[in-house]
């Protein structure tokens, strides 16, 4: 049986802080966006040179996600949010002072990098071990903040960097990533106890964890093309840019509706996780394999239901990954599966997006690049099906406690 | 004086006057002459009625060619003809139609004539920025641009106690330069005190007057410093109402003190079935 966790309560004010703690994290990352132009024309450098402060700073926060399971592990998630919510904040507040870009990779891009991973895996972890019936749609409910973060940020950080200018807009960008702070004092505190998995490396000898790793790998080589690249593929079937632009708006709608919707049903159990994972999986690969396809029509709405469906289908699937950890790992290694999931999918997550330029710069266009990226989740769906047990009605026993845990 | 001489002289004097004004005659009737229609002045409101300016060739020595209009200098599209009666209409008139305008008649062997005819108006300002934001320190630089004949004079003032008064430039940061239809107000180094305001562009001719007003903000390297310091307020009153409020439920909860909140450390997953692994709250 898995684990119980309490299912309410208490647990849904940590689903507010892990909400809140996401528009901090990822929210910020893609505030980036917007400091990118004002940093190219205040150090006359190249788009690529300060490209490298958000790829710096995204590389950090995946990377020290394990530091950060395993601190939280040795000391209490707590403390480790706490900290890792200061770092954040003062990694920008010190960026507000810089002059010059070396500057900006070493503050916004390592010191608040390395805030983000202290904080991300601990919080979820915290949140999982919260809830049992209801994980899945915690989890949503709690990532769910990431894309909202994204609408209502942009115009946000144009009015602060107008009225401030970009060092009062980092300022006032730290001060707010210290709400990190009480959101980790949410956390009930802790005590040293002995702890027998840190970072949970026993993980890597399972294979249900590895077949997990390589699947949201392939999962996150996909998975964000059509974030980013929509837009694109709408312009060139000869679309306005404001329809284009709705394409992704509308999908980021569907998105939180599909969150929502397989938070609820997963959590039903009719079916096992791993079957509903999978199941969703192949779904959003077919869906944005279908994106090429539905241009070829030249219809604006057939597209825009394209879009939808993909959004949906994208929504449903992200916390999923998440929640079946404790399934496999076991509620014990959970932080720190957490974070060598992050790690080593990360690597997959770096490549897929810049794959898919070179397919598009090869190709002329953007259909084979959403083919692949959907054949990538196709394949995730695949890796799936065999992990042991796939076939099994019920849900496997837990691993047994592995000697070797560091 | 001997009575004949003064005879003389009279009649010189008369042959004299006659003489000049036969030559006046003569070259009048060399040049050409030209009956023009009457300056305008454009109403204020800019709600005129269409007119047309008017140019008669009433007499000429030479054979006519051409006649055709100019407007401030250069020739006006279109408005070449053979007649000796040439009309430029105005539809709508509008400020910007104001302006030194010309007939012009061109002939097979003399020199062109023309005739100018004056359209005034009103200076209207056009151009100008609502607000300028800058920061401290940085040069500021408001403009105004007007239509409307004869150019205006510019003046720029600034609203203080109640009323728009003349600048004060004993810092000598002020500069400001006009041409024509075209005034910029430049303020070097910015004063977060004495600078930002509301300032005003003033356009006065003969026939009138125009003016606008923009808004100058100095934005103080200090300004983010309010909402940063609002914002840790919010957080250090957060973190200190939540340590309070677990403070003061503890004693209750010191027996659960094997229960954590957060993932289970050793032994966990052997022990799931004998432990009741509720997650500790933290109330």
């Amino acid at each position: 049986t898995i684990l119980e966790g309490p299912d309410g309560g208490w647990g849904w004010v940590l689903v507010a802080a892990l909400f809140v703690c996401n528009t901090l994290v990822f929210g910020l990352m893609r505030v980036f966006g917007i400091f990118f132009v004002e940093f190219v024309h205040y150090f006359g450098e190249s788009a690529q040179a300060i490209s490298w402060i958000s790829s710096i700073g995204v590389a950090t926060q995946q990377f020290f996600s394990t530091v950060g399971a395993a601190l939280g592990n040795a000391y209490g998630a707590r403390v480790v949010v706490m900290a890792g919510g200061f770092l954040t904040g003062l990694g920008l507040i010190l960026a507000s002072q810089a002059t010059a870009v070396f500057h900006l990779y070493l503050t916004m891009g390592v010191i608040t990098g390395l805030g983000w991973g202290l904080v991300f895996a601990p919080m979820m972890a915290t949140v999982m071990a919260h809830f049992t019936r209801r994980r899945t749609m915690a989890l949503g409910l709690s990532l769910s903040s990431i894309g909202l973060s994204a609408f209502a940020y942009n115009p946000l950080f144009q009015l602060l960097i107008e009225s401030y200018t970009w060092r009062g807009a980092l300022l006032i960008a730290g001060a707010l990533a210290f709400n990190i702070i009480p959101c980790g004092a949410l956390i009930g505190p802790q005590k040293h106890s002995v702890v027998s998995s840190y970072m949970a490396l026993s993980v890597l000898l399972e294979r249900p964890y590895i077949t997990l790793v390589l699947a949201t790998s392939f999962m996150n080589a996909g998975f964000f093309v059509p974030y980013i690249h929509l837009v694109a593929l709408g312009r060139g079937a000869r679309f306005s840019d404001y329809q284009a632009a709705f394409l992704v708006s509308s999908a980021g709608i569907a998105d939180i509706v599909g969150r929502l919707f397989s938070g609820w049903f997963t959590d039903l159990g009719y079916f096992r996780m791993i079957h509903v994972l999978t199941t969703w999986a192949m779904l959003l690969g077919l869906s944005i394999a279908l994106l090429p396809v539905s241009t070829l029509t030249g219809s604006y709405l057939v597209v825009t239901v394209a879009s939808v469906l993909y959004g949906f289908c994208s929504g449903a699937l992200t916390a999923l990954p998440f929640s079946i950890l404790p399934q496999i790992v076991g509620v014990g290694r959970v932080m720190g599966a957490l974070g060598l999931l992050q790690m080593l999918e990360s690597g997959a997550g770096l490549l897929g997006t810049p794959l898919s330029g070179y397919l598009r710069d090869i190709t002329g266009e953007f259909f084979i690049s959403f083919l692949v990226a959907g054949s990538f989740l196709l394949v995730a769906g695949l890796i799936l099906t065999t992990q042991p047990h796939f076939f099994s009605r019920t849900d496997p026993p837990l691993p047994p406690k592995h000697p070797l845990d560091l | 004086m001997v009575p004949g001489k003064r005879r003389a002289a009279v009649m010189s004097f008369s042959l004299a006057i006659l003489g000049s004004l036969m030559l006046q005659y003569v070259s009048s009737q060399n040049e050409p002459s030209i009956a023009a229609s009457e300056p305008v002045i454009l109403p204020m409101d800019s709600h005129s009625p269409p007119f047309s300016l008017q140019c008669n060739l009433t007499s000429s020595h030479s054979a006519h060619s051409e006649s055709f209009w100019m407007k401030n200098g250069e020739e006006i599209p279109e408005t070449r003809t053979s007649n000796k009666n040439t009309e430029y209409r105005l539809a709508k008139p509008r400020s910007d139609d104001a302006g030194v305008y010309m007939c012009v008649f061109t002939f097979e062997n003399s020199p062109a004539a023309n005739a100018t005819i004056e359209i005034k108006s009103a200076p209207e300002i056009h151009g100008h920025k609502r607000s300028e934001n800058r920061n401290e320190g940085q040069r500021a630089v408001l403009y105004c641009k007007s239509v409307g004949y004869p150019h205006p004079v510019w003046t720029w003032r600034k609203f203080d106690n109640g009323f728009f008064r003349e600048l004060d430039n004993s810092s000598g940061r002020f500069f400001i330069n006009s041409r024509d239809n075209y005034t910029e107000l430049l303020i070097e180094n910015l004063d977060i005190n004495a600078d930002p305001g509301e300032y005003q562009c003033n356009a006065t001719n003969i026939i009138g007057t125009h003016e606008e007003k923009s808004i100058l903000r100095v934005r103080s390297h200090l300004a983010p410093l309010w909402p940063l310091l609002g914002v840790l307020i919010e957080i250090i009153i957060l973190v200190i109402i939540i340590v309070v409020y677990e403070k003061r439920k503890k004693p209750e909860d010191l027996q659960d003190d094997d229960d954590v909140a957060g993932p289970m450390k050793t032994n966990s997953t052997n022990n799931h079935k004998d432990k009741n692994l509720r997650q500790r709250n933290t109330n």
